[in-house]
């Protein structure tokens, strides 16, 4: 158990916390990079993965110059998003709808990355500490960009496409994908 | 859960999002009764009612779409959950408690968003805009939420989290 005495405390916490959330991103991205369809889904994942490695990089460096030690704080939270990736991507699935499912658990997981860095900078900011309020608010811009690429994959590809799984052949080449979809069965 | 077309896409989301916020009006009331802050306390209980709503607003989805919000746990917010349920365990000054509580809540918001925001999408670009209408709602209550959680932290928690942390020190 972690003890809070100070808010110095729980800013450690909250940057071990995203320095295990960005390694569980570099270690997830590869195995999605094989299972995305869409090219423009792969690179905005090899994209994910340069700017996860740097922000560990810069995370190490924040928690060594607060002398605190630059460990990854395992938690719950990330574990149970790990499991939610496991268990809506299985490589059977039609690809464009496994690449959909793929953004949403992205989006979540770069969201909860966001709330942490969020909090990061409202805790420096309340101690007047502007050494690491201004580096975390580059990262949080990063990966706000971040958070808006996926999207516009998903909205400009990878959502069309999925819509158009499991239309038959015929109706997709006349474009009747979306009124052939059929919520009663 | 086969995803074969997005409309199965659809409905996994639906039911993992129904998952999140039952999970989350669970959780809710021991939250309410551990800040220590009164205008946190009363921004939990006002976001559980909230909550409630959003869950209705779920129901009606899917009545419309014919199927059962049941079948799906939403693992993602249970982890999140339990990451909150640890802080309210942690041993400490009860202002810097709070604080870490606003940190967990803004990543279950976060969450939640991302979930709708990309819910929206979908349903969007499939023609279904009453869907659309009542997920915009709830998005629109989540981030309601998570800029009023970032706006105590910002103007009280966080403040007293530092002057308590002082106080401590000088007894």
């Amino acid at each position: 158990m972690i003890c809070l005495v100070s808010i110095r405390d729980l800013q450690a916490e909250q940057l071990r916390e995203l320095l295990h959330c960005e390694r569980e991103i570099i270690r997830m991205v590869p195995g999605l990079i094989r299972l995305a369809w869409h090219e423009s889904l792969a690179g905005a994942l090899r994209s994910l993965q340069d700017m996860a490695e740097r922000q560990v990089g810069r995370l190490a460096t924040l928690l060594d110059a607060s002398g605190s030690e630059a460990t990854a704080q395992v938690g719950p939270a990330l574990d149970g998003m790990v499991a939610e990736f496991a268990s809506s991507l299985w490589a059977e699935e039609p690809h464009q709808v496994l690449d959909a499912a793929m953004v949403i658990e992205l989006h979540r997981l770069v969201h909860v990355t966001i709330a942490g860095y969020a909090t990061v900078i409202a805790l420096a900011e309340a101690m007047n500490d502007m050494t690491t309020a201004r580096p975390v608010r580059e990262m949080l811009e990063e990966v706000i960009d971040a958070e808006h690429a996926l999207a516009l994959i998903a909205r400009n590809e990878v959502n069309p496409d999925g819509a158009m799984a499991g239309v038959p052949d015929e109706a997709r080449r006349l474009g009747l994908g979306l009124e052939w979809t059929d919520f009663s069965t | 859960m086969s995803l074969n077309t997005l409309q199965d896409l659809l409905v996994a989301q639906l039911k993992d999002v129904y998952s999140a916020e039952k999970q989350i009006t669970h959780a809710l009331p021991k939250m309410v009764k551990t800040a220590a802050h009164k205008s946190l306390a009363d921004a939990f209980s006002n976001h559980l009612t909230e909550t409630e709503g959003q869950i209705a607003r779920l129901e009606e989805i899917f009545q419309y779409l014919g199927v059962s919000p049941r079948g799906k746990k939403c693992h993602g917010m249970e982890g999140l959950l339990s990451e909150g349920a640890e802080t309210m365990e942690e041993e400490g000054e009860a202002p810097v408690i709070d604080a870490g509580l606003i940190g967990d809540a803004r990543r279950v918001e976060h969450y939640e968003i991302a979930a709708y925001n990309a819910t929206i999408a979908i349903a969007d670009i499939l023609g279904e805009g009453n869907i659309v209408k009542l997920l915009t709602q709830n998005l629109e209550e989540e981030k309601a939420a998570d800029e009023k959680l970032s706006e105590l932290a910002r103007t009280e928690v966080n403040r007293d989290a530092l002057n308590s942390a002082v106080a401590a020190q000088n007894t």
